[in-house]
């Protein structure tokens, strides 16, 4: 099964381009290989979450906004590879999640040193261009919503690879 | 008596009333009589010189403290050839706008914003929300309502508390950081049988603390399994985790079934073998660091000074009015009460609400009026800085230690600094000896008893005293004994809740409406797993024109009041002697990091709104790095 999740606080402008594809996800029929699921809770609950459905899942694209210093817009997707988070920064996480913080990036962290994320993972990351509080995205963020909506589609259909283990950048702001 | 500092004094029905011989009664003039617990500090000038003139004498910053919720930093000066601590500053970086955000809104609305405060316990602050609402327009609740209501926030508490003991504050003791703090200390651990190992397994004080090893410690582990176990329970009634969707004004809005009741059950009967297991590694512990040295004893030491609001409701009891509140908050599981140098002044919930004031001279807030209301609503009088006359005027500016650097108030009780975390809680209660009746829990005066069903393990009693010293090693004892405590709570909370559904007595809620005119008032005092809680309220036509919130984190990280008197996090500090053996230039602060922890510290966020008509809050966030000298 391919797992389709989004993470990230509602109500945040371009920050909750997560749960804003969940539900633009959920416009469209999926296979009944793909399970589409807001992950926009706290990270040890996932954790567990996952830990139930260990082996349901050979891939995974987890999807979200992350503040990288890029062109605001920039789409990015790579393959998870979380041998680079080190342990006490994995601690920190931790604390984070336990102490309420929602965040793709500590989700994946935590995930992948308690070894429950699928063995395919990949992330999905919009560069936010409004920060501040709103219940709809930037009009660049929605544009960015319909070319990732895209990017999934195709990728569930065709089961295709995303890349080569390197961070890509999909798409630009125009 | 129950005051020494705000002139109230009690008539022959023990009703408060003013003093009419004291001029301007609320006012700064006399200093608070802090009955012994004076605290020394150096004034800047004098740490500037030191600084200056000493290369041992050392500034040590700790932005952000890490472990902790939210956003706290926290600035110290220490001697490290004394090893002592010279200064200390607690710093809040964040804004907290909730009251700011509440002004103008219907009250309900309160129930789901003021729960953003925190991302652990947000169900408090719903709660407490709702309690401070149902004061105020008279909704009762029903008794089944009262009792799920129970059972709820103690589950929360079985998240709560674990979370704190084994992944925030219990690194501080493992093997990782002992090792490199102290490595006489964990040879010594290495080498000394544990007490206790017939009820937790392990064989030494270095095992326990292997196992407290961040990730990958077995408690580390198995306490982030329990909090799904409590997260479970939790959600049977609460919908959802933190944020409850079913706590009201007037009860709760789900319903249960004798199923939904066992599905709790189960749950909640794995804390009694977890809470025997987590008493005695903490015992273990503690002694232990006693016997290494005795100077341990004065790490976070501060005056027995302690506050708690009280908690779990008995349902034949509650009726949500103020008047009676002194009558139903003494029926409590926890009862409500002040503790001043080690001794207990009153357990009235009037009395308490009365003490209570809220200083902004070293916060980044504007002063206030404070006169609108003279008495509370049964005609007590009040001060113009209690929480009812409040007003909420941030003013950012950079931090200046010498005067504003916080974004934290002073609350004050009787003008004395307190410690509002959650052993004052049990030992409230055990003093008080107002249990009510139960086959669980006994209150002695002097110690509480708790007897903890057989599970996997056998029956067991535990048996909590009040500590002869207070310090950071008994704030984390007394939370490991409320891990215990609290499951027997919600047990006898859940046996009740059986009841009532036999009964038939299944209804958990009352219809309600916001009434729209006239002024009202509620406050709900409940508390969190980390302690004291409280939610002020002031309804005008049908809108809150004042919301106030003072958690435990506002109280304990509070700043130096208008005479000076250092908050509890920096009392607590200054008093902790540097027992690290690292060197000066690996010097980790693991005293200081032990006794801030040892607060549980859970610093309210910032957080922002948005309208049609736009941002109407923005970020505020305050670095405590730069604070001029």
């Amino acid at each position: 099964m391919i797992l389709l999740a989004g993470v990230g606080y509602s109500d945040l402008s371009d920050l909750s381009f997560g749960p804003r594809l969940v539900e633009r996800l959920r416009d469209e029929p999926w296979p009944a290989e793909v399970r589409l699921e807001n992950l926009s809770y706290g990270p040890i609950a996932v954790v567990h979450w996952l830990e139930d459905h260990a082996g349901r899942f050979e891939r995974a694209i987890f999807f979200g906004a992350v503040e990288r210093g890029r062109e605001p817009g920039t789409l990015a997707i790579y393959p998870w590879i979380g041998d680079r988070v080190a342990p006490q920064d994995v601690q920190a996480c931790v604390s984070e999640a336990v102490t309420g913080i929602i965040s793709l990036e500590n989700l994946l962290a935590i995930a992948h040193h308690f070894g429950v994320l699928p063995s395919e993972t990949y992330v999905l990351e919009l560069e936010p261009a409004e920060l501040g509080w709103g219940a709809v995205l930037s009009p660049l963020g929605e544009r960015r919503v319909e070319e990732a909506a895209a990017w999934i589609r195709r990728q569930v259909r065709s089961a295709a690879h995303a890349g080569n283990g390197h961070r890509e950048e999909v798409r630009r702001k125009t | 008596m129950c005051f020494k500092n705000l002139p109230v004094e009690f008539d022959e029905q023990g009703r408060p009333y003013l003093r009419e011989d004291v001029p301007d009664p609320y006012g700064m003039e006399r200093r608070p009589d802090l009955e012994g617990g004076e605290v020394r500090t150096l004034s800047r000038d004098q740490i500037e010189s030191l600084l200056e003139r000493n290369g041992h004498i050392r500034q040590k910053n700790f932005d952000p403290v890490t472990r902790v919720a939210g956003a706290l930093a926290f600035h110290t000066v220490v001697d490290l050839e004394e090893r002592k601590v010279l200064e200390s500053r607690s710093v809040a970086t964040l804004f907290r706008g909730y009251e700011v955000i509440m002004m103008g809104r219907d009250p309900r609305d309160a129930l789901y914003i003021t729960s953003r405060a925190c991302g652990v316990c947000g169900g408090v602050h719903s709660t407490c929300s709702a309690l401070a609402t149902e004061m105020a327009i008279g909704a009762k609740p029903p008794p089944m309502g009262i009792v799920l209501r129970n059972l709820l926030l103690a589950i929360e508490y079985l998240y709560d508390n674990p979370l704190h003991l084994f992944l925030l504050a219990g690194p501080d003791y493992s093997e990782s950081i002992v090792r490199r703090t102290n490595p006489e200390v964990w040879s010594r651990a290495e080498r000394t049988e544990a007490p206790h190992s017939g009820i937790h397994g392990y064989g030494t004080i270095g095992e326990i603390m292997r196992d407290m090893n961040p990730l990958t410690g077995g408690l580390y582990l198995e306490t982030m399994h329990m909090t799904r176990v409590a997260r479970e329970a939790y959600v049977l009634i609460g919908g959802k985790y933190p944020h409850p969707q079913t706590v009201v004004p007037g009860g709760v809005s789900a319903t249960v079934s004798i199923s939904t009741m066992n599905e709790i059950y189960l749950r909640i009967q794995r804390f009694f073998d977890f809470a025997k297991r987590v008493v005695a590694i903490y015992d273990d512990l503690c002694d232990f660091f006693y016997d290494v040295d005795a100077r341990y004893k004065r790490v976070g030491s501060m005056p027995a000074n302690l506050m708690d609001p009280g908690q779990w409701d008995d349902p034949e009891a509650y009726d949500a009015t103020y008047e009676n509140c002194n009558e139903w908050g003494e029926r409590r599981w926890a009862t409500p009460g002040i503790i001043v140098n080690g001794e207990q002044v009153t357990t009235k919930l009037q009395n308490i609400n009365l003490g209570i004031e809220e200083f902004v001279d070293h916060s980044f807030y504007d002063a206030w009026d404070g006169r609108r209301f003279a008495t509370d609503p049964a005609g007590a009088p009040l001060s113009p800085y209690h929480p009812w006359n409040k007003e909420t005027k941030p003013r950012p500016q950079a931090p200046n230690w010498r005067e504003k650097y916080t974004w934290d108030t002073a609350p004050r009780w009787d003008r004395m600094a307190m410690d509002a975390e959650c052993t004052a809680r049990i030992w409230n209660t055990a003093v008080a000896r107002k249990l009510p009746e139960n086959p669980y829990i006994e209150a002695t005066g002097h110690s509480l008893k708790m007897l903890l069903p057989e599970g996997q393990m056998p029956e067991m009693e535990l048996e909590w005293h009040v500590p002869e010293v207070w310090n950071a090693f008994e704030r984390n004892r007394g939370r490991a004994y409320c891990v215990a405590y609290t499951a027997l709570v919600a047990l006898n909370n859940w046996l009740k809740g059986m009841e009532f559904l036999k009964e038939g007595r299944e209804a958990t809620s009352t219809r309600f409406k916001i009434p729209r005119w006239g002024v009202r008032r509620g406050v709900g005092f409940w508390g969190a797993g980390r302690g004291w809680l409280t939610h002020h309220l002031v309804l005008e036509d049908g809108v809150c024109t004042n919301y106030q919130i003072i958690t435990p984190s506002s109280i304990n990280a509070s700043p130096r009041d208008p005479w000076g008197t250092p908050g509890a996090y920096e009392q607590s500090v200054l008093n902790t002697p540097i027992l690290e053996s690292s060197s000066s230039e690996d010097f980790q602060g693991i005293d200081i990091l032990r006794t801030i922890r040892s607060f549980d510290p859970c610093m309210p966020c910032t957080t922002h709104i948005h309208t049609d008509q736009g941002i109407i809050t923005r970020e505020v966030n305050t670095c405590a790095c730069g604070a001029e000298e």
